[in-house]
């Protein structure tokens, strides 16, 4: 079985050469977050204010910042504090998200409603304020950036399960696994789940993007993580003073890594799809 | 589907496009007599009486009202201005003495004054206005206590042109107090007309309808978007401004309205970070103007009641730890006065502010930490102000640095605007923080008793000290030409240098680029717009 | 029929009731749970604790909780939704005032990226793992990857500062302008039916920046739908008799499996309307433009309770009858779906 997946991986890899891209990209940033520690040049938070503000050069590579520091190598230790931010938000969201889409869709009934009530009313908010409240209400720290991120991606995870649960309910499958006597929880998690992740997954490849995006749009009004560390989102809304004063290597660089990186979650999730979707393994 | 409805639209709008005449909604004044300004925060009221006006709004308190006296203005060269402290000057008021025996001021009203509806100003127009100051609660009366004006029955008509302010006792501060955006002078048969039995003061009405006869009137305001003034002709209470109109226009980001002004889209942009001040200086095409704030400081406050403060040791520990030239680069871009680096712990001159006597010395620093019984340093935490981040996060982060090399451990505390009043003036409650106050009336005096007394506002150290607190109450009324004046003012500052509780870094200055041709930009203590000065070519 | 449509819809109404009262609650809550004392901050620079305690009485802080939310509930009954300490106006008013302004600019946006990204979803679809669907993917995928306020800056200094191309940002209209008068309040549409050009083109310069965007912030979504919905549809049975009947190619493009995919399509829009209403917050502030989301931003930061709740009722509102109309059109689009929910 695992053998078969892996050969199915490589196959659809080598069919579709970005998700072969955002692979090897995938990689990179995991492999950055892991070491990006032991090889980067300068430390990221030290502060020399006589060199600030320096265009990049053979020394470093990516400039300086209004303090001096190396945005070279903030960014690269930035890499695993986002991907943090972005796992932990998008795992809470999808386990809570498509247990209570499933549960909605194949009951119906007064747990359809509550659910889709609960989901509703989160959706009713403009998803970014209301994560701005949330920050704001519970405290400013990294955790409640997760912890909003997670609750406002939740409702999405709840629509695209039930809708899925919704159609594969009625379909012979399901009749047969109940006839062969699994119960109804085991022919939901087992039978009826595993035929919803594609549509999830594209919903979870989305997430991951939106997730970071929205940590870094909570940076931008002052919210989440606090200096000094690194953070893409934290840099790109410091550096966004200096691009009208011609400094822009202090938004680009961090800027653009990030968007290379919402970027290649955003192809892998297709790849990921590509792998899991019944209509191509046949 | 999508696509038919695409093309109807485009041929509807192609049809109207076609049968359309010229704009009629283009403003047909040239912009030769109208003056363009940005400003990154937005007017909330036009009544500066009013709970919960802020302080962008004061300045239509200044430009659409007249008070009795103003305070002189004198040219900085490079076509700004700064306001003059020691000055007094007749705006409604053409005279004025002291009566009483030093207990009274008389005023005498400008003949032909009126307000904008071509009424008279009269002096019961200023007494009930003076009553509404009083009367209303809140900042208007706080501020007019600080002058000793604390009831209605302190002002008195004595005829339709002649005012008397009756002080409780002599004070130094009562005259330049009646000089402040605050003791306004309203149309108070338009504000009679428009109050109600719950709102006697008319605050509803005024709050959007200004009613005064100030060298400016209200032509438009869109609350979050724009204030566009224009003159009142028959402004008699000082010059006639040159320009006819002014649009006030908010944008928020600071580097667009770097743009704008760069570009040459407006003629006046206020309120620049240091840096795009410094650098469009540098660039030689625009007037920039930078002048520091009188009474104004940027400080580092520590809390008497978090435990290691107590210790004075621990006070001047901090004090010697400050990277002051690093912060001052980084985060002031070298614009402002230094207020580090003083030649002696005592005051040479009763100058304020003036530099504290401590510079960087990390040495020294780590020596009194180890007598002060913290060799191993501690943890506390620096709170900044997200409103002032652009100065606050960089002398936070360079902070935290510093300390880290004598073993203080220092994690920054980001505080939003809205909350950072409860939190450190109000409960008292940051251990290390990052504090700016600017005292209005330009004296150190003045400053100490906000800062420096237990329980006053802007004490978010907790310091108390019965020396200062006795010295302040003594000379505060005091006139500054007192014999002992000046031993008492170096008294307080040489407490001040001593104990420590907060430590000044530099005295800002406020950013302001203009066009070539434009002039006429005035420093005011309260840092608010002042339009009436300004001169296009 | 349509007696029993009436019938669904009432139904719909009286289900959207719940979330309402959820809305209300969760708005109430948040806001109370907010940092900094109203009072404290709107008493001025230099209050002292008795002209603090003086405002709290008059804004109604010195109440319990419980008292404060039913006093809150009972003005809203008035439709009263307090005033705005911030900005000193009726939130009310303040939000009627702002709401065309982002409406406009959501409404451009959305109109501009559904123009796009339609057809080059529907382009990935027929020939996909082709290079064309390669490079759809990638360039509507690099455009959600942005950040918004990031691609928002970088727009003004490429196109504004650098080349001059694009008017400066600050707001629906240039200083020379008046508004047009209030119709619709969509400056683009009240100025065209004032027959006024001049300030048209002027408004629809100041929109075109800010309003794309927003449009590359949300090609991704609306792209990548159409193109699975897409896949679907022409993988389908009925398409599959339809291209053996021999009808052609764009028949079946257009009529049979665009017909079919929109279902989702119309889902994932109001979806991504929301997104955009609330990631209009960060373009409003970089390009100035007067509306409720740079007000909502302001209000939170200044704790302003009154403006908070009025927005976020506000947009509630529109989002309960936004998707209530989804899920009518949902019925009509698609019979197979009734209204169990």
């Amino acid at each position: 079985m695992a053998n078969s997946t892996l050969k199915q991986l490589w196959y659809i890899l080598s069919q579709n050469p970005i998700s072969l891209f955002a692979m090897l990209l995938f990689g990179l940033f995991v492999l950055v977050a892991l070491t990006g520690w032991m090889w980067i040049p300068y430390d990221p938070l030290a502060s020399n204010t006589s060199i600030a503000l320096q265009a990049p050069s053979a020394e470093h590579w990516f400039g300086t910042d209004h303090l001096g520091r190396d945005v070279f190598s903030r960014v690269v230790i930035a890499t695993r504090l986002d991907l943090f931010i972005a796992l932990s938000a998008v795992a809470i969201s999808f386990v809570i998200g498509s247990a209570l889409g499933c549960l909605a869709g194949y009951y119906g009934g007064w747990v359809d409603r509550i659910v889709g009530r609960l989901a509703d009313t989160i959706l009713a908010f403009p998803l970014f304020v209301l994560a701005m409240g949330i920050v704001a209400a519970m405290g400013n720290s990294l955790i409640n950036v997760i912890y909003a991120t997670a609750l406002i991606n939740i409702p999405f995870y709840i629509r695209v399960a039930r809708a899925e649960v919704t159609i594969q309910r009625n379909l012979q499958y399901v009749q047969a696994a109940l006839l062969c006597g699994n119960t109804h929880l085991r022919t939901l998690a087992f039978h009826v789940f595993p035929n919803c992740l594609p549509a999830l997954m594209v919903q979870l490849s989305l997430n991951m993007g939106w997730a970071i995006l929205n940590a870094a749009g909570l940076s931008f009004i002052g919210l989440g993580v606090r200096p000094p560390d690194a953070e893409w989102g934290i840099m790109v809304a410091e550096g966004a003073n200096y691009i009208i004063s011609g400094e822009w290597w202090l938004a680009l660089f961090p800027g653009f890594t990030l968007m290379l990186a919402v970027f290649c979650f955003n192809l892998l999730g297709d790849a990921l799809r590509d792998l899991v979707d019944p209509q191509k393994r046949t | 589907m999508i696509q038919t409805s695409f093309r109807k639209t485009i041929t509807a709008l192609s049809c109207l496009l076609i049968s359309l005449s010229l704009s009629v909604n283009v403003f047909s004044a040239g912009r030769k007599d109208t003056l363009v300004i940005v400003t990154g925060a937005g007017v909330n009221s036009m009544d500066i009486h009013r709970t919960g006006t802020n302080r962008p709004s004061y300045q239509v308190a200044v430009n659409m009202y007249d008070r009795l006296v103003t305070f002189g203005v004198k040219s900085e060269g490079n076509g700004g201005f700064k306001y003059d402290s020691t000055v007094i000057e007749p705006e409604l008021a053409t005279s004025w003495e002291l009566v009483d025996d030093g207990n009274a001021y008389v005023f005498k009203l400008r003949e032909d004054a009126t307000f904008w509806d071509g009424s008279p100003v009269t002096a019961m127009d200023v007494k009930w206005s003076f009553d509404r100051a009083v009367s209303l609660g809140g900042f208007p009366a706080v501020q007019m206590k600080a002058g000793g004006m604390t009831s209605p029955d302190q002002f008195e008509v004595i005829d339709e042109k002649t005012f008397k302010v009756k002080m409780t006792s002599p004070s130094k501060l009562t005259l330049p107090d009646l000089a402040v955006p605050v003791p306004i002078i309203i149309n108070s048969d338009v504000a009679k007309k428009n109050a109600t039995a719950e709102d006697p003061w008319a605050t509803e009405y005024l709050h959007k309808n200004p009613a005064g006869g100030g060298a400016y009137m209200l032509e438009r305001w869109d609350p979050g978007q724009q204030l566009v003034y224009k003159r009142f002709d028959d402004w008699k209470n000082g010059d006639l401004p040159a320009m006819k109109r002014v649009i006030v226009r908010e944008v928020p980001s600071a580097a667009t309205r770097r743009a704008l002004v760069e570009r040459g889209d407006v003629d006046v942009a206020l309120g620049l970070p240091n840096k795009d001040s410094k650098e469009l200086a540098d660039a030689g095409k625009l007037t920039v103007v930078s002048s520091t704030i009188d009474n104004a400081l940027h400080a580092v406050g520590m809390n008497l009641e978090f435990e290691p403060f107590q210790n004075v040791k621990v006070r001047q520990a901090i004090a010697y730890a400050l990277p002051y030239q690093d912060i001052f680069d980084a985060a002031a871009y070298g614009l402002g006065e230094k207020m580090w680096g003083g030649a002696s712990m005592k005051p040479m001159t009763a100058e304020w502010p003036q530099p504290f006597p401590y510079s960087t010395d990390l040495e020294k620093a780590k020596a009194l930490l180890v007598e002060a019984g913290y060799p191993d340093g501690f943890s506390v935490p620096i709170s900044i102000n997200l409103g002032f981040a652009q100065w606050t996060e960089p002398t936070a982060l360079l902070m935290q640095e510093s300390l880290a090399k004598i073993g203080i451990k220092a994690d920054i505390n980001k505080i939003p605007g809205a909350s950072w009043r409860t939190k450190a003036l109000v409960e008292k409650g940051l251990e290390l923080h990052l504090k700016n106050f600017g005292g209005w009336l330009n004296y150190p005096d003045y400053y100490f008793y906000w800062v420096y007394i237990k329980g006053h506002l802007f004490n978010s150290m907790n310091y108390d000290n019965s020396e200062v607190a006795s010295l302040v109450d003594i000379t505060l009324p005091m006139p500054v030409d007192a014999p002992d004046y000046e031993p008492n003012v170096k008294r307080l500052m040489e407490i001040g240098f001593e104990e420590v509780p907060m430590v000044p870094i530099w005295q800002p200055t406020l950013e302001v680029a203009m066009q070539p041709g434009v002039e006429g930009f005035v420093n005011w203590f309260h840092r608010q717009l002042d339009i009436r000065a300004f001169t296009k070519q | 029929m349509w007696t029993q449509k009436l019938k669904l819809i009432g139904q719909r109404f009286a289900l959207a009731t719940p979330t309402l009262l959820g809305v209300i609650i969760i708005a109430f809550a948040l806001t109370r749970a907010l940092p900094g004392d109203p009072a404290v901050y709107f008493a001025g620079i230099t209050a002292d604790e008795e002209s603090i305690q003086q405002i709290r009485e008059e804004l109604g802080l010195d109440k319990s909780l419980v008292i404060q939310f039913f006093v809150y509930c009972e003005n809203l009954l008035k439709g009263d939704l307090g005033v705005s300490l911030s900005t000193g106006q009726k939130v009310s008013e303040e939000l009627s005032s702002r709401f065309p302004a982002s409406l406009e600019l959501t409404l451009t946006g959305l109109f501009l990226a559904l123009i796009t990204s339609i057809p080059l979803g529907i382009l990935a679809a027929m020939y996909p793992n082709s290079w064309v669907d390669h490079l759809c993917r990638v360039l509507v995928t690099a455009g959600a990857s942005t950040p918004i306020f990031f691609s928002g800056l970088f727009f003004v200094f490429i196109f504004y500062y650098l080349l001059g191309w694009a008017p400066s940002p600050i707001g629906r209209l240039d200083f020379i302008y008046l508004p047009p008068p209030h119709v619709t309040g969509f400056y683009t549409i009240d100025s065209m039916i004032a027959g006024d050009t001049e300030t048209f083109w002027a408004s629809l310069k100041q929109i075109v920046l800010p309003a794309i965007t927003l449009a590359v912030f949300a090609l991704a979504p609306i792209a990548r739908m159409t193109r699975s919905a897409m896949l679907t549809a022409l993988g389908s049975e009925y398409v599959k008799a339809a291209t053996a009947n021999g009808l052609n190619s764009r028949t079946i493009i257009f009529v049979y499996a665009l017909r079919n995919a929109s279902l989702p399509l119309l889902t994932i829009m109001g979806l991504v309307f929301s997104y955009l209403l609330g990631a209009n917050v960060l373009v409003e502030k970089v390009f100035s433009w007067p509306g409720i989301g740079s007000f909502a931003v302001d209000a939170l930061v200044a704790s302003d309770y009154a403006a908070v709740q009025g927005f976020i009722l506000c947009m509630a509102l529109l989002f309960v009858f936004l998707n209530l109309f989804i899920d009518i059109l949902y019925t009509l689009v698609d019979p197979r779906v009734g209204i169990d929910g």
